[in-house]
């Protein structure tokens, strides 16, 4: 750019002096261009060096003459102003472009920066303005503007302006401006709260959600101000929170990321649950963080539904534990009761009566059963309800638990004339893994219907195999029980196996009984894995199927019996005689499966001409099974004929019955039948007794007849201890003890049981374990804690309602031996007392030989006259008058001095090698308080000699006492066993 | 039937408790036993005895502390209490009635004395 506008007054020194000065001051702002002005050693350059010099700057140069004329430009205030060439050019006293400030406002040229330091004859500095080119281009410009002022006349000459372009400086401070808004705005609406706080702890930005959050406004939370009265940080558990110990303090000492919930509180607001994450954030390549940034979320809403859930969740489990409580205890307080009443009834029908009386006794023995049952279901159902129902898996033989569970209904099916049979695939394996009672329970149930709704014909059990796993060794069985019935209406099916339904209570009744059977039986099958389903035809029928599913153990062994006489009755023929055609069935396939070889015949008719044909043939039956109750001709009458033929008399027969009782029993004894069976046939009863019959030569002893438990007499008749509160329950174990033989002996309470225990050998305790006072498992342990002493062991058995799993578990926890259920059966408590009775009477102590034998002697003569011991060792005839006579306190006492003496004389020697004189005393004193009330004057004497020689302090010359003391015990104790033996 | 007297015996020795209770029993009382002093208190509160009888010699002076238990109490301070002592020191008989003891008898204890003396205590007929 060659000096086209070289200014014409260049020549003028002031002028030149001015622009040197102007230079340097652009070049140094701090620059006093007014004293510089003034000052002598300023250079006067050649025109063309200066106009170089100024043509080098970036900033613009411009000089304005007196009149406002442009008189100069550089090359750089050229290129900011293009106009200002053309303004030169033309000479016109007026700026060719416009300017405009800061705000964009268009200038007045009064107020241009040239104008202003003319006017008020001052320098103007940083003032901002801008041009705009053709396009609207804007160009911003920071103008210094100083006057040069003549030093004489004191006016103002040429005004020197300069430019320098802020455009792009503008730009950038806007667009940070901006992106520090978007920023901004940004964190402000963010749901979190944001807070930056400084390595020096101060907070530095915290935004809107914070605020809202914390509870703190931004003035309490920015740099270092205290918080407020009434806020406070706390902890999950309601402790106060150490804010040293906050995310951000953390990140910031230890420069790693950190979280914590905490919870504040402050006045007029509840706790606010916050989650805070820290991170620290560093300069690059700094090794400690510069400032920590933390999220902080409002968690208060989870913290609730947390609290709340658990809060349901413990009061729901209080519920549930209050519920199982009360089932429990309502269980205990139904059964209590009934086991009083059917109990009573037992032994009221176990007595003579008048046959009306009987009746009215039956009729209320079954009321008392069917009200029984109902509880049973009910508190089953609150059970499977509540989820507290447990299977018990353990192996059982599946057909014996199908008999058992239809054996109760035979009866019933036989008043009413129903066939009743049971039939178990022959590829079944013989032992399951399962829980036979909730299997057997849900049997029950639905062949218990079938035999309620079914008037005629017959009630079939099957169980076969549907599918094997033979990894899982798992098997799933289809159960099918099939009726004759009345059938169940399609519409009416899915009803029945609803708990409760309201909806049609009629046919709810009048299809399915009680209404919770089926309920119940559904969830049991849904326990097993298995489910449950009905087809049925009104006026047909009903079969009621269910699967379920059981473990199988590898190598499952056949019963044992089985196993062992299998030869015997392989290939052997035999004649079925039935009029059932499923009984026929089934019959025949057992056979099979035995590898027997059956001939089945319908009529009595038919097995006589069976019998005949055989005979001719040279091949008669080995064995024939006869239904006892069949039209035309029955059973016995079958049998009596046979019997009346010389051919036939000897042959063996099985009769299949449907009930006892009608004098069944002694027919068959009366006609030879080796065995009489109860249908429905179990196939291991029936081999049993087909083996036995086989095995034995005459058949008059054939398997023993029913007999009823009731008039059983125990094999060891023995004294029983009973620990039960209930006295109607008192009165009915009695009642049936004694008749079995035992004498028995009642404890009110657990504690009253302790005592009896201390005082008496007992061959068994029955104990309840729910009693007043103390528990039948808390006085069990106590008579535990106590045998640990002596080594005696009483066998001790629970009786308790039978309903809560866990039970018997805590029963033999508190070290009981055996457990029987209450209402107790029968049988149940004959088969769990005799092994016990037997097990003690075979126990070798002479204790209890003494015991028998005081006992059977209990009321004879007292006292022998002479007594092979010499009266100093025991003085017979005081201590026969101490115990007035009785043989069996006599007994009672020995038995006691047994295990007390041994004991006491223990405790002696241990304070004696301790030489603890006054344990040495106290034992003393103790065994000779016994002895005295023995009246065993040697031991008396021999037991006061060391008790005053350890008391007065003689303990060294207690040694020898010691061993004449434990020599006359010793004595004694002979002489004690040959008195109380000898009486 | 008149109701049968109730009487608590509390001895430490089992041999002598069984003895008495049993023949005690066999003359017509209730019966109940205490084989520590901590017991007889406590029975002596639960079974509600028409008499005591208690060793005051049972081990570490419990014997006594058990008596004056009973007779500081005012419920059970009408219950006369027959003491009984195995111990080989002279007993002073007039301390422990001044304890509050209605009797005081040496062991070894012939049952039907016993029996004879509680009923004199109680003021019953003999031979009921």
């Amino acid at each position: 750019m060659p000096g086209t506008y070289v200014p014409t007054l260049v020549g003028l020194s002031l002028t030149i002096a001015l622009l040197a000065a102007l230079a340097i001051g652009l070049i140094d702002r701090q620059l006093r261009l007014k004293t510089r002005l003034l000052e002598a050693e300023v250079a006067r350059p050649q025109t063309e060096r200066l106009r170089a010099f100024y043509d080098v700057l970036t900033y613009g140069v411009l000089v304005r003459g007196p009149q406002g004329l442009l008189t100069y430009a550089n090359r750089a205030a050229l290129r900011l102003q293009p106009f200002a060439g053309e303004e030169i050019a033309s000479g016109v006293r007026q700026p060719a472009g416009q300017l405009y400030d800061e705000n964009g406002v268009l200038l007045d040229v009064s107020r241009y920066p040239s104008s202003i330091a003319r006017s008020t004859k001052q320098p103007v500095t940083g003032m901002l303005v801008s041009t705009r080119d053709g396009d609207g281009e804007e160009t911003w410009l920071l103008c210094d503007a100083v006057p040069a002022i003549d030093p004489t006349t004191g006016d103002v000459g040429d005004v020197i302006l300069s430019l320098v372009d802020v455009t792009e400086r503008r730009r950038i401070e806007r667009a940070l401006r901006e992106s520090e808004e978007r920023f901004r705005t940004m964190v402000d609406s963010l749901a979190d709260g944001i807070v930056l706080q400084l390595a020096d702890f101060s907070i530095a930005t915290c935004n809107a959600s914070a605020e809202r959050i914390t509870g703190l406004t931004a003035d309490q939370m920015l740099g270092r101000a205290p918080r407020p009265e009434g806020w406070l940080a706390i902890r999950e558990d309601g402790s106060r929170f150490d804010l040293r110990q906050h995310p951000s303090i953390l990140a910031l000492v230890t420069g790693k990321a950190a979280s914590c919930m905490m919870g504040v509180e402050s006045a007029g607001r509840e706790t606010t649950w916050i989650s805070v994450n820290t991170r620290p954030l560093y300069h690059a390549g700094a090794k400690r963080p510069y400032a920590a940034l933390s999220s902080i979320m409002d968690v208060t809403d989870r913290v609730r539904a947390q609290v709340a859930e658990r809060e349901a969740r413990q009061a729901a489990e209080a519920t549930s534990r209050a519920k199982s409580d009360f089932l429990a205890n309502m269980s205990h307080e139904i059964r209590t009761p009934m086991n009083g009443v059917l109990g009573m009834l037992e032994l009221a029908l176990g007595s003579k009566l008048e046959p009306a009386q009987r009746e009215y006794l039956h009729v209320a023995q079954r009321s008392a059963e069917s009200l029984l049952e109902v509880i049973n279901e009910i508190l089953d159902f609150s059970k499977v309800e509540a989820g507290r129902l447990e299977l018990r898996p353990e192996p059982f033989a599946l057909a014996d638990c199908l008999g058992a569970a239809i054996d109760p209904l035979g009866p019933r099916a036989a008043q009413k004339g129903l066939e009743l049979a049971m039939r178990v695939a022959p590829n079944m394996p013989p032992i399951l893994v399962g829980d036979s009672v909730r299997l057997g329970q849900v049997i029950t149930n639905l062949a218990g219907n079938a035999v309620k709704f079914t008037e005629h014909g017959e009630i079939v059990l099957t169980a076969e195999i549907e599918s094997v796993n033979t990894d899982e060794q798992e098997v799933v069985v289809h159960f099918a029980v099939r009726d004759t019935g009345i059938g169940i209406p399609a519409d009416k099916q899915s009803l029945i196996f609803e708990a409760f339904t309201q909806a049609d209570a009629s046919a709810t009744r009048a299809y399915m009984g009680t209404g919770l059977g089926l309920a119940i039986a559904t969830r049991l099958v849904a326990l097993m894995g298995g489910r449950l389903w009905v087809e049925s035809v009104e006026g047909k029928g009903s079969t009621f199927h269910f699967t379920a599913r059981f473990a199988t153990r590898a190598a499952d062994a056949p019963m044992a019996l089985d196993d062992a006489t299998s030869d015997d009755i392989r290939g052997m023929s035999v004649l079925v005689v039935d009029d059932s055609g499923t009984n026929r069935l089934i019959l025949h396939e057992t056979l099979v499966s035995w590898e027997m070889r059956p001939t089945l015949v319908a009529s009595a008719r038919d097995a006589i001409a069976a019998m005949e044909s055989a005979d001719k043939a040279g091949k008669p039956f080995g064995l024939l099974l006869v239904d006892g109750y069949m039209p035309e001709m029955d059973g016995f009458s079958l049998v009596e004929k046979l019997r009346e033929n010389p051919r036939f008399a000897s042959a063996t027969v099985l009769m299949l019955t449907s009930a006892d009782g009608d004098g069944g029993a002694e027919r068959c004894r009366a006609l030879g039948v080796a065995a009489q069976l109860l249908k429905p046939i179990k196939s291991r009863d029936l081999r049993a007794a087909i083996v036995r019959a086989l095995g034995r030569a005459t058949p008059e002893h054939g398997p023993a007849p029913v007999t009823d438990v009731l008039d059983a007499r125990s094999a060891h008749p023995s004294r029983i201890l009973l620990a039960e509160d209930n006295q109607v329950n008192q009165m009915l174990a009695v009642a049936v003890l004694e008749r079995w033989g035992h004498t028995v002996e009642v404890a009110d309470n657990g504690r009253a049981a302790l005592t009896a225990v201390a005082r008496e050998r007992f061959a068994v305790v029955l104990m309840d374990v729910q009693m007043p006072t103390m528990d039948g498992l808390q006085a069990t342990m106590e008579i535990r804690a106590g045998e640990a002493h002596t080594g005696e062991h009483v066998p001790i058995i629970a009786m308790t309602a039978r309903t809560m799993s866990g039970d018997r578990e805590k029963c033999l926890e508190a070290g009981m031996d055996a457990y029987v259920s209450k209402p107790f059966e029968l049988e149940e408590l004959f088969g769990v007392l005799e092994p016990i009775l037997a097990r003690r009477a075979a126990e070798p102590t002479s204790l209890g030989e003494a015991r028998r034998r005081g006992r059977k002697r209990r009321h004879s003569a007292p006292v022998p006259g002479v007594a092979p011991f010499p009266r100093e060792v025991v003085d017979a005839t005081a201590l026969n008058g101490a115990v007035g006579g009785d043989r069996k306190l006599l007994g009672e006492l020995v038995a006691l001095f047994r295990t007390e003496g041994p004991r006491r004389l223990e405790e002696l020697r241990r304070a004696l090698a301790a030489n603890d004189a006054a344990g040495v005393a106290a034992a003393a004193h103790a065994l000779r308080g016994s002895v005295g009330s023995l009246h065993a004057k040697r031991s008396f004497e021999a037991a006061l000699a060391v008790e005053q020689l350890a008391r007065s302090d003689a303990l060294q010359n207690a040694h020898a006492a010691c061993a004449t003391l434990e020599e006359e015990i010793a004595r004694l104790e002979r002489a004690l066993a040959s008195f109380a033996g000898a009486a | 039937m008149k109701k049968p007297r109730r009487v608590l015996i509390a001895d430490d020795d089992r041999i002598l408790t069984h003895l008495l209770s049993s023949r005690l029993q066999a003359k017509g009382w209730a019966v109940d036993v205490a084989l520590d002093a901590m017991q007889a208190v406590m029975f002596a509160r639960q079974k509600g005895p028409d008499i005591i009888v208690l060793d005051i010699a049972m081990p570490g002076g419990t014997g006594r502390q058990a008596l004056h238990s009973l007779k500081a109490s005012s419920k059970l301070r009408a219950i006369p209490v027959v003491a009984l002592s195995g111990s080989v020191e002279p007993e002073d008989e007039a301390k422990i009635v001044a304890l509050g003891a209605v009797e005081f008898l040496r062991k070894p204890i012939d049952p039907d004395v016993l029996d004879a003396r509680l009923r004199a205590v109680l003021g019953d007929d003999a031979a009921a």
